[in-house]
């Protein structure tokens, strides 16, 4: 193994491919380890929406040597539990120990990544969970939203489908598809470890070695989709939802960007921070909850993504003040696109940006992170303070054209969830709208 | 590893000073890291509020940034952003709290602006009026058009119906409606006084320098007085409450379960924490081994004792799964409770708990700002003050199985009981 500097940390590599990053924080004697798999909802195979969910959280339900129950005692003897975080490219597993306590949590991961029994019978609970998860999400309007949003903006790429599945793709899965796809993505080449807090980064090395000392496989791809990584055709239009229920309508407007290792990335993220990514100092939030007193939350997003990743303008509001929700909103993603960014906006970005730096790596939770990500996305060592560096020296130019370049207006996918009777004629005001049915 | 070196290190030192107006302030110095919290707190929330204007707490939060004799209606926002750092403030039943987390060298110019905008609170009546109805689309988002807001909101209600704790923190939409300048100016001047009020700083700091820049900014502003405000107390309650109500776009049944135990400072507070642990707190947790994965009821749930200064609620809330019924739950939950009040713990489920307390407890001195919440709400809520966070943590190691079965025992009875069902109410689709 060899062992090289990374940033404040270091980088080592085990016999296998699994990438280990470790980095000191000795302040509390305490230790986080987040571990990342490329095994995100992207790579369910076709008609297996969810398969990825399911195994995640199936990963808990018991290893060959530890049944569910001891498994949880386990965890729980180190006053910690095992955090699971679906997503659409990794899945995620994370846990917080004593520093004590690090071997027997790296031992316990590890059994957990690689060890799974995944039973039958909790295959059948978990498949059931998920059903009644999604049964409890038609209640809100906000996950009505996002499902209908990706369903419609990612028509036929990987992001389209719910991370959780569907009904009908969660009732095709087998224990036989869970066995099959944790063999292909769970695999060292695939898994990247993060470990940061009381620990020096040597003996992290050695405790990460020992724990993973088992036998890997192969990698070898995934039979998933996430070899066709086709940029999604824009799908412009406004598309309803009704939600009987709702006092006030919930809107989403984007489509799909960059990738998060896209060179225009950051000047995107800075002409996102003015415009809506500020909280309650941005541009949409200002002309929609300060000035008119639309919404409680109005902004807008750039979500890091291993392919293109959305952008997109949200809200809730009045049925009656949807559509002037909808037309102020678009007005800011005009003028981000059109007028050069004041020097005062850029100033305050890159200040903003600059003085977060402590507070993004305040926790080991925050230092594991980063980690994390640097690896994921390949941003390389610092890379928080190299892209400080590069929005510093970005001209208010750069940002617009990166607006022009990357957030289309025109284009966007309108969704729109609410009350039929009160909303649907007035959205005609900004054109033909089609109603779909709720997930 | 010894009990000692599980131990987490308590060395948290507060220092605590009092201006001559009175006004309050805890500082914990910490040269480890560049940064620093400030956090201003008001023992004044929902508890505080009248019939009538219920929500004037949580509006005035939202007024506390729309400008002062000296700053513009949202200049804070501006700067807090220019100088690299974040901000935030919420209300809950017993205080409103305010924070901004900045580099160290920000210290004199943000004392400057809070010291501003606690003597001069400008509160322009078109602001004001726009302000008021973006919270009034927060109460349609929290609790209108949210199926457990709503449940929430009808739960505490039916369990506290003299006491300030049974009305919303966000308000109700009548009181929202009709709520005027006069009203915030009022409870503002009531409260926003230095007599009654707190500043936490935590982070990289002189504090020599720190008191004499509070001093020099704030020591001028007039005392005022500390609100001699009467709580009405909830009347003892005969027998359990029961009440189903209905809503509209919820799609599965719920039910919430809520005992009434004792105010944060009874001795009781500290293993009715330790029980929530010890029934929720992860997958080893009794109520998931049992109720989610055992005998799979609920599809999710909560279990929550959040210490307040009166006798506050504990709350088992679930979302039942499809065609199982209501009445399960709730008797899986009793059943659960008696064998504890029964036969005290499962053996190793108290000493699991009590380093998940000790674990919870050290990374939540990982920030400034997590620290800052810590201190400031122990402050304002126990008679003990700040110190009752260190104390509380000491006391935990105390208890035994028989501390948890008594408190069961004790608090988990009819009489302190309100259970309210929710049913999906079938409307056109």
């Amino acid at each position: 193994m060899r062992v090289e500097p990374f940033g404040d940390g270091v980088r080592f590599v085990l016999p296998g491919g699994l990438t280990v990053y470790a980095q000191r924080a000795p302040r509390l004697p305490i230790v986080a380890v987040a571990a990342a798999v490329q095994a995100g909802a992207a790579c369910d195979p076709p008609g297996r929406a969810g398969l990825s969910t399911m195994t995640v959280e199936l990963l808990r339900a018991g290893t060959e040597r530890l049944d569910e129950e001891a498994l949880a005692r386990a965890f729980a003897d180190l006053g910690t539990s095992l955090r699971t975080d679906r997503g659409q490219d990794w899945v995620d597993l994370s846990a917080r120990f004593l520093a004590a306590d690090l071997d027997r949590g790296l031992a316990l991961l590890a059994e957990v990544l690689l060890r799974p029994a995944f039973p039958a019978d909790k295959v059948e609970r978990v498949r059931r969970e998920l059903l009644a998860e999604r049964e409890s999400g038609r209640a809100r309007a906000e996950e009505i939203l996002v499902e209908t949003f990706y369903r419609v903006a990612y028509a036929g790429h990987p992001y389209e489908f719910p991370i959780q599945g569907t009904d009908e793709t969660l009732a095709a899965i087998s224990r036989a598809d869970v066995v099959r796809f944790h063999a292909e993505t769970f695999v060292a080449g695939r898994t990247t470890i993060a470990i940061a807090g009381d620990i020096e980064p040597e003996r992290a090395a050695d405790a990460v070695g020992r724990a993973f000392a088992f036998p890997l496989a192969p990698a070898r791809p995934p039979a998933g989709g996430e070899g066709a990584p086709p940029r999604p055709r824009p799908r412009p239009g406004v598309f309803f939802v009704h939600k009987p229920d709702q006092s006030q309508a919930h809107l989403r407007m984007g489509h799909p960007a960059i990738p998060r290792a896209h060179p225009d990335f950051d000047a995107l993220l800075v002409a996102n921070y003015v415009l809506g990514g500020a909280g309650l100092s941005s541009r949409i939030a200002e002309t929609v909850r300060t000035r008119n007193g639309l919404a409680y939350a109005a902004g807008s997003f750039l979500v890091p993504r291993r392919l293109a990743g959305p952008f997109a303008a949200v809200a809730q509001t009045r049925s009656e003040t949807c559509v002037r929700a909808i037309e102020l909103v678009r007005a800011e993603i005009e003028r981000v696109r059109s007028e050069p960014l004041p020097e005062e906006d850029l100033d305050t970005a890159r200040r903003q940006f600059a003085g977060s730096l402590p507070f993004r790596l305040e926790t080991v939770g925050h230092k594991a992170g980063a980690l994390l990500e640097a690896a994921l996305y390949d941003l390389g060592p610092r890379h928080l303070e190299r892209q400080i560096e590069r929005v510093s020296a970005l001209a208010p130019e750069e940002v617009r054209a990166a607006a022009r370049a990357h957030l289309a207006p025109e284009q966007a996918t309108i969704v729109v969830v609410g009350e039929r009777a009160a909303l649907f004629e007035r959205l005609r005001a900004l054109g033909e709208v089609m109603e779909v049915p709720p997930p | 590893m010894s009990r000692a070196d599980a131990a987490p290190s308590l060395a948290l030192e507060v220092r605590e000073a009092r201006l001559e107006n009175g006004l309050t302030l805890l500082l914990v110095p910490d040269p480890a890291v560049p940064v620093f919290t400030i956090m201003l707190w008001v023992p004044a929330g929902g508890r505080n509020e009248r019939p009538g204007t219920t929500g004037v707490s949580h509006y005035l939060e939202h007024c506390y940034s729309l400008g002062s004799s000296r700053l513009a209606p949202r200049e804070i926002d501006r700067l807090v952003q220019r100088l690299g750092g974040g901000k935030n403030a919420f209300t809950d039943h017993d205080y409103t709290a305010y924070y901004e987390s900045l580099p160290a060298h920000a210290l004199e110019r943000i004392i400057e602006v809070e010291a501003d905008r606690l003597a001069t609170l400008a509160l322009p009546e078109d602001r004001l009026r726009s302000e008021l109805d973006v919270v009034r689309e927060e109460r349609r988002l929290r609790i209108d058009d949210s199926v457990a807001g709503f449940h929430n909101e009808r739960l505490m209600a039916a369990a506290y119906e003299r006491h300030p704790y049974g009305r919303p923190v966000i308000g109700s939409a009548e009181d929202l409606a009709r709520m005027t300048r006069e009203d915030v100016l009022a409870y503002y001047r009531r409260h926003y006084v230095p007599a009654n009020v707190t500043f936490v700083l935590v982070g990289c700091f002189d504090e020599a320098r720190a008191v004499d820049l509070f001093r020099r900014h704030l020591g001028g502003i007039p005392a005022g007085t500390r609100p001699d405000d009467v709580i009405e107390p909830e009347p003892p309650q005969p027998a359990e409450r029961r009440l189903t109500v209905t809503k509209q776009g919820a799609k599965l049944p719920r039910t919430a379960l809520l005992w009434k135990t004792v105010g944060g400072d009874h001795p009781d507070a500290v293993p009715l924490a330790v029980l929530e642990t010890v029934l929720a707190h992860g997958d080893a947790s009794l109520f998931e081994r049992v109720l989610r994965r055992a005998r799979q009821l609920v599809v999710d749930h909560s279990t929550d004792y959040y210490s307040l200064r009166d006798p506050c609620p504990f709350t088992y809330r679930a979302e039942a799964r499809p065609g199982v019924e209501l009445a399960a739950i709730e008797e899986a939950v009793e059943a659960l409770l008696a064998g504890i009040a029964r036969d005290g713990p499962e053996p190793g489920a108290l000493e699991r708990a009590k380093k998940q307390i000790e674990l919870a407890f050290l990374a939540g001195l990982e920030s400034t700002s997590a620290r800052a919440r810590a201190i400031g709400r122990y402050a304002v809520t126990s008679a003990r003050g700040w110190r009752w966070l260190i104390e509380f943590v000491e006391r935990v190691r105390a208890v035994g199985p028989d501390d948890l079965a008594r408190v069961v025992a004790t608090y988990f009875v009819p009489e302190r009981r309100t259970v309210v069902r929710l049913l999906p109410e079938e409307g056109a689709a």
